[in-house]
């Protein structure tokens, strides 16, 4: 029998689901139990799940790299909407891991002039390009190997090596893994709009790499070394969550022109799937993704642990999806090796 | 003194920063690491050390005899390694150094040898779990280029027969990558083989000539033998002054010197990858590779 609920009673039980998964989902990392964390976890996905409006995710069909990237952004873009950028500095954070040549681990460079042309035309005061690879002390061959050096060139955006940057120590905005402070570099903090520009891809550790697991590189390597071992100790994937609170990234666009499937972030396979995944809520933008590669989100634990605390939606229901359908590119990548 | 040589030192002269230190790239502030590295360019082809630099890296030491990454950080680093290394090559042996030394010989390292973690480590990365090195930080795991870099200091403080040399040349060993070379310090993940890396290789190869290992060591052989095939295309300026200093202490050339001269003599606050780590380094790899070693026997 069906029966109706108040709205009291639905945000109490909204509450009490929300604490029971939570405790599931955060239990591992938390170090200790802290209330008013917890409360305003609680409190925050209680909103999101029955006042906030839904947020948008727009799926933009490119077929290849070669197309008018920018001109595809800009329809993401005005669908999806965005933070104010006319006057502010963008920092754009691309995935650049590879110095494994032939797998398509890197975000290509198209997508990233793409996306500097986007933020030009909508007014940026400064646009930089941004990473501090996991595993390479030296940038250079690797932007060189992946052709973002031209572009570089041709559009006079400067690159910041977040690995070698300055420093400021700022307060860890989650409280999931009970690391109080963190270093990051100063070009992520003046940032006004932090954006992920990742590869969509499978990863062997955090079972998919999307725009939040790119935080991951704002990580400055001088301080926590190669390849940012220390944090992942602290685990990975409420580290992720933490990145997340602490830089408040802006916007995503993901690079799925050619995805990666399998034994990610280096090995994979090439997966031709021909979109644009983009969106200003990354936690939407990711489980979005990882339905359009197969998976079902909540079966990654960093976006689990998202949907918990309500950093984001996850749910399908929770998600307004503008341009093209995810079934219309219903393309079952191949999961990577378990540990 | 080369003309490159004079050029590239007159370069990272301009450098300096007004406290006297070097930062990663012209306009940051100053930090241990290329601080010491333009010290130790300097000292690599017998030029005076810059004074200011030196009383920079004193002033920044921590209160336990450590380094922090820069002279605002209080958390002790693996750049301690780098800060002693160019106070004990520029003479300057007090207690600054003592101390410096006995902190870097006990910083604590993570060891997987325990019953439930060994196993998967063998299983997930194919090393031994027992080898240990140096970490990047404090109580960390082991990774290749701290324990590179704290070799070489170790036996400029004068600690050349401490017991962590030895675990830290087993550590090398056990890292080396199958088809030769290092890379940060996982050889094998997850049954795939994970390639080498230009600078991790230059440096391991240096501080097991530091070591005293013999050139016919397979892991030596190995080494030189993958940086060997390094084009110059494959790596920007910081690699290719690491493969110099790799080879250069072997007695070898590696094929990107002229590449690496290019880059000192042009370099300028508008070459990217030309960082100033990157230029004292190379000017570190222009010298005779054995002067900055701690007589080697």
């Amino acid at each position: 029998m069906n029966r109706l609920i108040t709205r009291r009673q639905a945000l109490r039980l909204a509450l009490l689901g929300g604490i029971g998964v939570s405790l599931s989902a955060l239990g591992a990392g938390a170090r200790r139990f802290d209330p008013l964390a917890y409360s305003r976890w609680m409190v925050r996905r209680a909103v999101r799940l029955l006042v906030a409006r839904k947020p948008t995710v727009s799926i933009i069909r490119v077929p290849s790299y070669e197309g008018d990237l920018a001109a595809a952004m800009k329809r993401g873009w005005e669908m999806s909407g965005g933070p104010p950028v006319r006057g502010r500095k963008v920092l754009l954070k691309p995935n650049l891991v590879g110095y494994v040549s032939g797998p398509p681990s890197n975000t290509h460079p198209a997508v990233v002039e793409g996306a500097i042309s986007l933020f030009r035309w909508l007014g940026a005061s400064e646009v930089v390009v941004a990473e501090g690879m996991a595993f390479v002390r030296d940038p250079w061959p690797v932007l060189s190997m992946n052709g973002l050096d031209e572009v570089l060139v041709r559009t006079g955006a400067r690159f910041v090596d977040l690995n070698h940057d300055d420093l400021a120590e700022v307060p860890v905005a989650g409280g999931y893994t009970g690391v109080r402070t963190m270093s990051l570099p100063r070009a992520v903090l003046r940032a006004d709009v932090i954006v992920s520009l990742p590869k969509m891809k499978t990863h062997h550790w955090a079972g998919l790499s999307l725009s939040m697991k790119n935080l991951f590189g704002l990580i400055p390597g001088s301080r926590y070394g190669w390849p940012k071992n220390m944090l992942h100790v602290a685990g990975l994937d409420l580290m992720v969550l933490e990145l997340h609170e602490t830089a408040r990234p802006a916007f995503a666009i993901v690079d799925a022109v050619v995805g990666m499937e399998g034994d990610g972030p280096l090995y994979g396979d090439p997966v031709p799937t021909g979109a644009l995944v983009m969106g200003a809520d990354l936690v939407a933008v990711d489980a979005t993704c990882a339905r359009l590669m197969g998976f079902d989100p909540m079966a990654t634990a960093h976006l689990r642990a998202a949907d918990a605390v309500g950093l984001g939606s996850v749910s399908s229901d929770r998600v307004h999806v503008l341009g093209e359908s995810v079934a219309g590119f219903a393309r079952r990548y191949a999961a990577p090796p378990a540990p | 003194m080369e003309n490159d040589v004079a050029v590239g030192l007159d370069r990272l002269a301009r450098f300096e920063n007004r406290d006297g230190g070097w930062g990663y790239s012209a306009g940051q502030d100053s930090a241990v690491e290329p601080t010491a590295a333009t010290i130790l360019a300097h000292l690599a082809h017998s030029a005076l050390p810059p004074e200011r630099g030196l009383v920079w890296l004193e002033r920044a030491q921590l209160a336990d005899g450590s380094w922090g990454l820069n002279a605002a950080s209080d958390e002790s680093s693996w750049v301690t390694a780098w800060a002693l290394w160019a106070l004990a090559f520029a003479g300057r042996r007090d207690g600054r150094l003592e101390r410096g030394a006995a902190w870097l010989a006990a910083v604590p390292v993570v060891s997987f040898d325990d019953p439930e973690t060994a196993p998967a480590m063998r299983r997930l990365l194919e090393v031994d779990p027992a080898a240990t090195g140096w970490p990047w930080q404090p109580g960390e795991a082991s990774w290749v280029t701290p324990t590179s870099i704290a070799v070489i200091a170790m036996c400029w403080s004068g600690l050349r027969d401490h017991p962590r040399l030895a675990q830290a040349r087993w550590y090398l060993a056990d890292r080396a990558c199958s088809s030769g070379g290092w890379n940060f310090g996982n050889p094998v993940m997850l049954g795939r083989p994970i390639p080498p890396l230009v600078t991790d290789t230059g440096i391991a190869l240096l501080a097991l000539r530091q070591l005293g290992v013999p050139a016919s060591d397979a892991d030596v052989a190995g080494g030189l033998g993958w940086l060997g095939q390094v084009r110059p295309e494959d790596a920007g300026t910081l690699d290719r002054a690491w493969a110099c200093l790799g080879t250069g202490a072997w007695g070898r050339n590696a094929g990107v010197e002229d590449a690496l001269r290019e880059n000192v003599r042009g370099a300028s606050e508008q070459s990217p990858g030309v960082t100033v780590l990157a230029l004292a380094v190379g000017l570190m790899a222009l010298g005779p590779a054995g002067r900055l070693l701690a007589s080697v026997s």
